[in-house]
């Protein structure tokens, strides 16, 4: 388990925190904010009202399988965590993704942009692993039909928590008008 | 025990999707306004969606 854990998160946070170091370091922080609102409010009306027009932007790379086949099971733990950890190469289902990166181009300098994007890649990767260790319990059968239907729920919710960002980066951008 | 707020006779779906955005994009406004609009707020709000991104992907058809 704690190797699990290990190798989704530590990965993910350097990853995350060199973006953030390059997001931080540029001029973007009121243009992030910008967008933050609009990218928030218009992926998230669309999630909560289940029309997805938009894709969520995204890559549609997969692991290749001579990544993982024939190889020692540690070392394909710590394939898939190296690459499903951070969360930038493969498919993301969720619009929600998408947005921390903007997000970390608000901070503002690149000590807070760092400090955000490695808490965000700490809370991703081990996010990931926790649900990687969830569903490794054999009770956790996979139904195909109540696997949509829990997709259907995580968007409705990715959605209304993109809401919620919408209406802070809307105040938070009212404040710097201020 | 079951209740549904929306269906026949009841509020229509619609006008209660309407309802909760509104109710979380005020929720963010109000979260970013405590926080002094510092970005403090927006911040945390980024690690909850990482986090529940993270997790909700095993749940992706």
């Amino acid at each position: 388990m704690a190797l699990v854990v290990a190798a989704y998160t530590l990965p993910a946070v350097a990853v995350w925190t060199v973006l953030g170091i390059g997001l931080g370091a540029l001029p973007l922080a009121a243009a992030a904010l910008v967008l933050t609102a609009i990218y928030a409010g218009c992926f998230g009306l669309q999630e909560v009202a289940g029309r997805l027009s938009l894709p969520a932007p995204g890559s549609r790379w997969q692991v290749p399988q001579t990544m993982v086949l024939g190889v020692s099971g540690r070392r394909r733990i710590l394939v898939w965590g190296a690459i499903l950890g951070p969360g930038f190469r493969t498919r993301n289902p969720y619009a929600g993704f998408g947005l921390l990166p903007i997000v970390v181009a608000t901070a503002g300098g690149v000590r807070a942009a760092a400090t955000l994007a490695a808490l965000i890649g700490l809370a991703h990767g081990s996010g990931r692993a926790l649900a990687l260790l969830r569903d490794a319990r054999p009770a956790a059968a996979a139904d195909p039909m109540r696997l949509v239907l829990t997709a259907m729920y995580w968007r409705a919710f990715d959605g209304f928590a993109l809401l919620v960002v919408a209406g802070a980066a809307m105040t938070a951008c009212a404040y710097q008008l201020a | 025990m079951t209740w549904r707020l929306a269906g026949p006779g009841r509020l229509p779906r619609q006008a209660l999707t309407a309802a909760a955005a509104t109710t979380a994009v005020a929720a963010g406004l109000a979260v970013e306004w405590a926080a002094g609009g510092l970005a403090v707020g927006l911040g945390g709000l980024a690690v909850l969606v990482a986090a529940a991104n993270g997790f909700a992907k095993a749940y992706s058809p």
